[in-house]
């Protein structure tokens, strides 16, 4: 059984492809941590606040900037066009438009000419949006990455199986090692070579963080993301993050939840694609089989961003949605990201995962036991 | 020995093997004879425990046949082809649980009966069919199971190498192994076989020794039960018919005659019980 997940690890491994993927998985990871060189900066503007207001401000940490000199940076991304993150401020809104168009208006006619200022002033009033920018962005951004990666994932189990039983070298294989055997090695194939994966893209990420701590300790690029309002919470450098997680036990906790929640996740809709798919007879068919499956899997990721739109992940919908099998593994992690969950939710959640894991695995094993090779 | 009583496996689509009887010795190579889809692959299948069967009993010396005692090369072929024919029979000899002693040794012993050393260290995608059938037999063959399944080995071979695969299959014959084969004509394997079985439509005829087939083909008797009138006399190449109670003795004068005169009663008589035997003077 060594001998064979040995020989199918570095079949899957070194190859061309593989070191292509490799080398273009860092590229663009190097590329992101870069993103503060080449992706615009807003123009931002400085309003002076009265003192009493800032102590209002500085109340409400919904509020998303107050620096020590008592402005509040609102970002300004075209003209008549501001936002003013984050969504939900209970700052009387009259106060901060007003604010916003004598800021507005000082800032055009800065940019144009005496005379053309007469014939412009009319045209000045700007467009106020309180846009839902989440502090969650950052999160979504990294749980869609992963969700995206799943979908190349999931299909590594059943492709893997299907492909040796259609090129005939399941029999030979077969001869040598029982049904369950195999089965359970191909199993623990995909999981070594989804960890392995995992852990390029960390190496990778590692390797660019370093690099990119080297120039600046990152402060610029933190900068950068938390006036893009991706991050809450404003970080001088990339060791002020490690250090904080490395302090806070939750967020380790959330992680660890996270991450098997993801897996657990994974491995389910890996059974469960192989469950179908055994039913092909050709290559052809596989596709036909699949491709629903993975609509679905869409269709599910952007549910799940709209009921976050629509009531935010923690109300009713989000909640319950949490313990259902394969959902809770883009809910999980996404509302771990945003709010405290009770950790035994978090456990009842991973509990109820790994029940559904075990009988989809059951039923898939079955399903693959009675193939009539 | 090998014992099978009463195998049967049936798909959905009512096909597969029923009630599959026969034994057969240790040195002894077994040929079984049969068009597609007749129940040869599906037989073989069952004896390597690729797929499972629904009823009936496999033994080998009285125990329950394992995995390590079995050796089998499917019919079509199951070669990674980006390895090296080394790497290939190396893996499958690692998989099979062989020391790297015994890998070693089995490995030029085969290379030497099968002709295989220059051929070796190239890619298997590099190779002719020919000699990829040889090394997927290395490979099937790398751990010296005592019971080796052969479906169809003599397929697509040239004159050469089939001459290259006869000597390695009585070479097996000497080192007491248990050899099951498969074919569509009996003329393909009957230089190698000790004895031959007809499969049609599942069911498998009783056992005939080839010698006496190819001895004196004037021997050849087909007895065919439940038939005191001499139903088939009229059919072609039978010299002569007698009765025997309720049973005709049909005689032949060639083997494909008798051949093909079994695939008709198969045919005709599949859902009774038939019986047919085959007379013989052994050498």
């Amino acid at each position: 059984m060594r001998a064979y997940l040995w020989f199918s690890i570095k079949r899957r491994w070194l190859s061309i492809g593989s070191l292509i993927l490799f080398g273009l998985s860092f590229s663009i990871t190097t590329a992101l941590f870069w993103v503060d060189q080449w992706l615009p900066h807003n123009d931002v503007i400085s309003i002076q606040w009265p003192s009493h207001l800032k102590e209002h401000l500085e109340q409400h940490e919904s509020i998303r900037y107050v620096d020590e000199d008592g402005d509040i940076k609102i970002l300004y991304e075209a003209p008549s066009h501001y936002v003013i993150q984050p969504h939900k401020t209970n700052y009387p809104s009259d106060t901060l438009v007003s604010m916003i168009k004598y800021s507005h208006q000082r800032y055009m006619l800065d940019t144009f000419s005496l005379e053309d200022q007469v014939k412009i002033v009319m045209m000045l009033e700007p467009q106020i949006e309180q846009e839902n920018v989440s502090s969650s962005l950052l999160s979504i951004i990294v749980i869609s990455f992963l969700y995206f990666t799943l979908l190349g994932f999931i299909s590594n189990l059943s492709t893997d199986v299907l492909s040796e039983k259609h090129s005939q070298a399941l029999m030979m294989i077969l001869s040598t090692m029982s049904k369950k055997r195999y089965f359970n090695m191909k199993l623990l194939q995909s999981l070594i070579n989804i960890t392995f994966q995992i852990g390029l893209v960390m190496l990778g990420t590692v390797s660019a963080i370093g690099i990119r701590s080297s120039f600046d300790e990152g402060s610029k690029l933190l900068r950068y993301i938390y006036e893009q309002g991706w991050i809450n919470h404003h970080f001088d450098s990339i060791n002020s993050i490690i250090q904080l997680f490395f302090k806070e036990a939750s967020m380790s906790m959330s992680l660890v939840f996270s991450g098997l929640s993801f897996f657990i996740g994974l491995l389910t809709c890996m059974l469960i694609l192989l469950w179908f798919s055994l039913k092909a007879t050709k290559s052809e068919e596989l596709a036909m089989i699949q491709t629903p499956f993975y609509i679905l899997i869409v269709i599910m990721y952007y549910a799940s961003l709209w009921i976050s739109e629509m009531q935010g992940l923690n109300q009713s919908l989000g909640s319950i949605l949490l313990h259902v099998p394969i959902l809770s593994m883009i809910f999980h992690p996404l509302q771990l990201s945003m709010y405290t969950i009770p950790w035994w939710n978090s456990l009842l959640s991973i509990i109820v995962g790994s029940f559904f894991l075990y009988w989809i695995y059951l039923r898939s094993y079955r399903s693959f036991y009675r193939q009539n090779l | 020995m090998l014992k099978v009583k009463q195998l049967s496996k049936v798909y959905t689509n009512q096909k597969g093997i029923f009630n599959v009887s026969f034994e057969c010795a240790p040195s002894e190579v077994m040929g079984i004879i049969g068009d597609n889809g007749s129940g040869k692959s599906t037989l073989f299948k069952c004896l390597a425990q690729i797929n499972g069967y629904d009823k009936g009993l496999i033994e080998l010396n009285t125990q329950s046949l394992h995995l390590k005692d079995v050796g089998f090369l499917p019919e079509h072929k199951a070669i990674i082809e980006e390895l090296t024919a080394m790497e290939f029979v190396e893996l499958f000899a690692k998989m099979k649980g062989c020391s790297e002693e015994q890998r070693s040794i089995s490995i030029q012993d085969f290379s030497n009966s099968l002709h295989t050393h220059d051929i070796m260290d190239q890619k298997i995608k590099h190779l002719s069919k020919g000699n990829k059938q040889k090394i997927q037999i290395m490979a099937t063959c790398i751990h010296e199971p005592k019971l080796i399944i052969l479906d169809e080995p003599f397929s697509g071979l040239d004159d050469v190498n089939h001459s290259h695969m006869k000597n390695f299959i009585v070479s097996l014959k000497k080192k007491d192994k248990i050899v099951l084969l498969s074919s569509h004509r009996i003329e393909d394997i009957e230089h190698v076989c000790d004895s031959v079985c007809w499969i049609k439509e599942g069911r498998l005829s009783e056992k005939y020794s080839i010698y006496a087939l190819k001895e004196d083909s004037s021997l050849i008797h087909v007895k065919v039960s439940f038939d005191p009138y001499q139903q088939f006399k009229d059919e072609k190449g039978i010299t002569s018919v007698v009765n025997e109670g309720n049973m005709s003795v049909y005689c032949f004068d060639q083997v494909s005659q008798a051949h093909q005169f079994m695939k008709l009663i198969l045919k005709q008589r599949k859902n009774q019980s038939v019986s047919i035997h085959h007379q013989v003077s052994c050498p």
